[in-house]
């Protein structure tokens, strides 16, 4: 309980906004503020755009904004979940990518993705649906494996569970993508957790799932604290445990997999970001949940203009990124916890 | 104040795990306002499946439990818990959470779906932070508490919790002799002044016979004695039950001190 919430949210909201405006203005093409706001301003009040603008309406309106507010979108849903499987779980390592959502999930998606559907307005949204299906069954198996005594998840149990569904998956999403000859390095980039869909399309069909999930998951945030005593406690205090867990379980998943359905299985987040706001505000999930929306939204697009920009004219997978931070955090973890000893 | 009442267990047989085994055996007991009673046994007797069997954590094959003439066992959890508080075995609190954090969480059976209290829920989770000495703590993180003093803030949270019956499953263990009858002495006053129902779980038989006004035994899920404490804890039964030689001796207070002689 280092900082007051107020001040972090206050924070974290304004990095959010400068992140979308660095996604908007760095690229391979920069822009400058100037033109952009003009070309913006020009836009929503509908005046014709000049010749010398109409290039940067196309940057930034069908390539840069969709794509930042994706990487908003999903940071968000990754770190909100990512907090609320720990909630559930009562175990710190419950990440979406740790527990195996994410893999669930993606497989979900790769098999929407690989049927011929008739209808092409369909099509897109197939992919979050299948990928809520598959990341349900995950986090159900692990919730029912990785319980011990009917009360306690322990971690070796947790990632044991996680591991084996993970891989799992990961190995049927392999399977699938070479069987049907997808171009091998989108999907090899989308594995690894790269955003390489752009345009407006995922953002409208991920749009309200994340949303409906963010919300749901909020609502259930002053529960979740309740039931960090134990089932037990929580049915003596007044709580219904197993129907917040089926609930927290459905929101958490469908803003995970909606998410992971377009984004790919970008890792980490869900860990990396709930441990860090946790450590600066203490254990109430009704501070924790929406701080770990504005966290995950601004780590990931933070982590995707490194990714893009760090090594130009090569650009890589965001989840490169994640993946890179998580391997020190997760020695941070180890290190403070022999420290508490 | 508290809605007085009488909590009646008539013929409650109670089914615990994933067998239907039954583990506790046609229990009847009637936990008046004001009164304590203490439950004791051996481990594994069945006390703390009871007790789950009484909030609807383990499953209730046969008999009724009823409070007021409502059934308690068709009630809802939230309802439930308007009627009924739990003081656990201490096993600590997770950290992160201020003793005032936990101690309102006391008010969950009523307040509304993000935990906002009223004025009124505020007032009862302050007047249970004093009537057990922790209004001091009320910022400090649970994870640094003493084990003292844990069981303090989770029976404030019972207290700022309402309810006509509070349960407390071995509120003693861990504490040395000192805080033992310093937290039964804030127990037994709250009940008095309160008209609250104490059902006290208990492995010491001493502090047992100076708290509490009924006792029941129980051994391998069956009730062996219920009735006025002295005349319960009689050294021949006491021994079969435990397996050991016990003797008692009498004192003037009329509260008996019992022990295995060496």
């Amino acid at each position: 309980m280092r900082f007051r919430a107020g001040p972090l949210t206050l924070l974290l909201s304004l990095g959010v906004a400068v992140m979308l405006g660095l996604s908007v203005l760095i690229g391979p093409v920069s822009l400058d503020l100037r033109s952009v706001l003009m070309t913006i301003g020009k836009k929503f009040s509908q005046s014709e755009i000049p010749a010398e603008l109409a290039k940067i309406e196309t940057i930034v309106f069908t390539l840069r904004l969709p794509r930042a507010l994706m990487l908003l979108l999903t940071g968000a849903a990754l770190g909100c979940s990512g907090a609320s499987y720990q909630g559930l779980f009562r175990n710190p390592l419950a990440d979406p990518f740790l527990i195996g959502v994410s893999a669930g999930a993606g497989l979900g998606a790769v098999i929407a993705q690989s049927i011929a559907w008739r209808s092409q307005t369909f099509a897109p949204y197939a992919r979050p649906l299948f990928a809520l299906g598959f990341g349900i069954f995950v986090v159900v198996v692990v919730f029912l494996i990785g319980r011990e005594h009917g009360n306690d998840f322990p971690a070796n149990r947790l990632i044991l569970a996680g591991v084996a569904m993970n891989s799992f998956c990961s190995a049927l999403i392999s399977f699938i993508l070479i069987y049907f000859r997808n171009n091998f390095l989108t999907s090899m980039s989308w594995m690894m957790g790269g955003i390489t869909l752009s345009g407006w399309i995922p953002v409208r069909v991920i749009l309200i799932p994340v949303t409906a999930g963010l919300i749901g998951q909020a609502a259930f945030a002053y529960p979740l604290n309740v039931l960090q005593f134990g089932d037990e406690q929580a049915a003596a205090l007044g709580l219904e445990p197993k129907k917040i867990q089926r609930r927290v379980i459905f929101f958490a998943t469908l803003s995970t997999s909606a998410a992971i359905s377009f984004a790919g299985v970008i890792g980490f987040v869900g860990l990396i970001i709930p441990h860090a706001v946790r450590f600066l505000i203490g254990s109430d999930y009704r501070k924790i949940l929406p701080l770990s929306m504005l966290g995950g939204g601004f780590f990931l697009m933070a982590a995707d203009l490194l990714a893009r920009r760090a090594f130009a004219p090569r650009e890589f997978p965001v989840g490169l990124i994640t993946a890179l931070s998580g391997a020190p955090f997760f020695f941070w973890l180890l290190y403070r916890r022999r420290a508490e000893r | 104040m508290i809605h007085p009442g009488i909590l009646r267990i008539e013929r409650l047989s109670v089914a615990y795990g994933d067998a239907d085994r039954v583990t506790v055996r046609d229990v009847s007991l009637e936990l008046r306002p004001g009164q304590i009673y203490g439950l004791i046994g051996p481990n594994g007797s069945g006390k703390t499946t009871l007790i789950r069997g009484l909030t609807g954590r383990a499953r209730a094959v046969s008999g009724r439990i009823s409070f007021d003439g409502a059934d308690v066992l068709a009630l809802n959890a939230r309802k439930r818990a308007r009627i009924i508080s739990i003081v656990p075995q201490s096993s600590g609190i997770p950290g992160g959470y201020s003793v005032f954090d936990v101690v309102a969480m006391g008010r969950t059976a009523y307040c509304g779906p993000f935990g906002q209290l009223t004025a009124a829920d505020r007032e009862k989770v302050e007047s249970a932070l004093r009537s057990t000495r922790v209004a001091s703590l009320r910022d400090k993180d649970c994870a640094f508490l003493s084990g003292g003093e844990v069981q303090r803030v989770l029976i404030a949270r019972a207290i700022a919790q309402d309810t006509p019956v509070i349960i407390l499953d071995e509120p003693t263990a861990h504490l040395d002799f000192r805080y033992q009858i310093r937290l039964l002495d804030l127990v037994s006053s709250y009940s008095r002044e309160n008209g609250v129902a104490v059902l006290l779980i208990l492995h010491d038989l001493n502090l047992a016979a100076r708290y509490t006004d009924r006792t029941m035994i129980l051994a391998q899920g069956s009730v062996v004695a219920s009735g006025a404490t002295s005349a319960v804890l009689e050294p021949e039964r006491l021994s079969e039950v435990y397996r050991i030689p016990m003797e008692r001796i009498e004192r003037g207070s009329g509260k008996p001190v019992l022990f295995a002689p060496s």
